[in-house]
């Protein structure tokens, strides 16, 4: 007698058991031994779970991030060419060159710390590429970067340049 | 007495300081110089704000602010770096070839200028 109370309880809790399982939605992610939640409380869920999807990507191992008590440093080399092909003296070559070394070198460092917009277009006709174009675009203002090293060997120009982000500018 | 002294050599400074509006502008097209130029203006009136950075240059001969200017465009794009320049650049590349064309930019603005027989002083406002 006793052992069919025993038996007969266990199969009502394992029945009850099941029964708040079945009553769990296959779409929540949410354990089932969780208590139950108000229906206001579920809305607030679904009000906050965007919030909850914005959160940070991924970054790979060794990504530099600008942190608020260390400053960030990003260096880029620029690369420019005289115009003058032979024409100008060789100071006025390393002048011109390295004028366009410079703008290049700004625009390495605008594309590393804003980023690029990019934009294709591909013109398809009969089922063929006819032509095919990438189209980058940069835009940014800089301050305070510093020239660390010039080189000038066979027309071209190599201009390395840093700018050392702060996290206090960065919030201002 | 030497308080209004003071005052009154400040006063007579900021009366004979002279402002000027620069600009400066440089295009790059594909990694060559393009186009550069900067391009001074007297201002016909007083400029107002608070000096916010400055640089001194020796003055040996007597040439105008606008040709001095031109001599030391070196040292003033150092400078126009520091107040902040503006970068635009477009890239295209194609199955043949590939354009890039970089425009840097300092937006005209004014500046304090103490023009002496010895020096110079620009110092930007704020």
């Amino acid at each position: 007698m006793k052992k069919n109370i025993i038996t007969g309880s266990v199969i009502t809790a394992l029945a009850l058991g099941f029964s708040a399982c079945a009553s769990c939605q296959p779409d929540d992610n949410l354990p089932c031994n969780t208590k139950q939640i108000s229906p206001v409380q579920q809305k607030a869920r679904v009000i906050q779970m965007p919030m909850t999807k914005k959160s940070l990507p991924k970054l790979p191992k060794n990504t530099p991030v600008l942190q608020c008590n260390k400053p960030l440093r990003i260096s880029v080399v620029g690369q420019g060419v005289a115009p003058c092909n032979g024409a100008c003296s060789p100071a006025q070559a390393l002048a011109l060159a390295k004028r366009a070394a410079i703008a290049d070198a700004y625009r390495l460092i605008a594309e590393k710390v804003k980023g690029v917009y990019v934009e294709g277009n591909d013109y398809v006709k009969n089922m063929m590429i006819k032509k095919s174009t990438v189209r980058t675009h940069v835009a940014a203002c800089l301050r305070n970067t510093t020239i660390v090293e010039t080189s000038f060997k066979d027309g071209l120009c190599q201009v390395e340049m840093e700018i050392k982000l702060k996290y206090a500018d960065i919030v201002r | 007495m030497r308080i209004l002294f003071v005052n009154f050599i400040l006063l007579s400074s900021l009366a004979y300081a002279d402002f000027y509006y620069i600009s400066y502008k440089y295009v790059v097209k594909d990694f060559q110089l393009y186009n550069e130029q900067i391009l001074v203006s007297r201002a016909m009136q007083s400029c107002a704000g608070t000096i916010s950075q400055s640089i001194v240059f020796e003055k040996k001969n007597n040439d105008t602010f606008e040709n001095f200017i031109k001599y030391k465009q070196d040292k003033m794009i150092d400078f126009f770096d520091k107040l902040g320049l503006h970068v635009k650049s477009y890239d295209s590349f194609n199955t043949t070839n590939s354009h890039t064309n970089t425009t840097i930019t300092f937006f005209t603005q004014c500046f304090k200028v103490d023009f002496n027989d010895n020096f110079v002083k620009i110092s930007a406002l704020k």
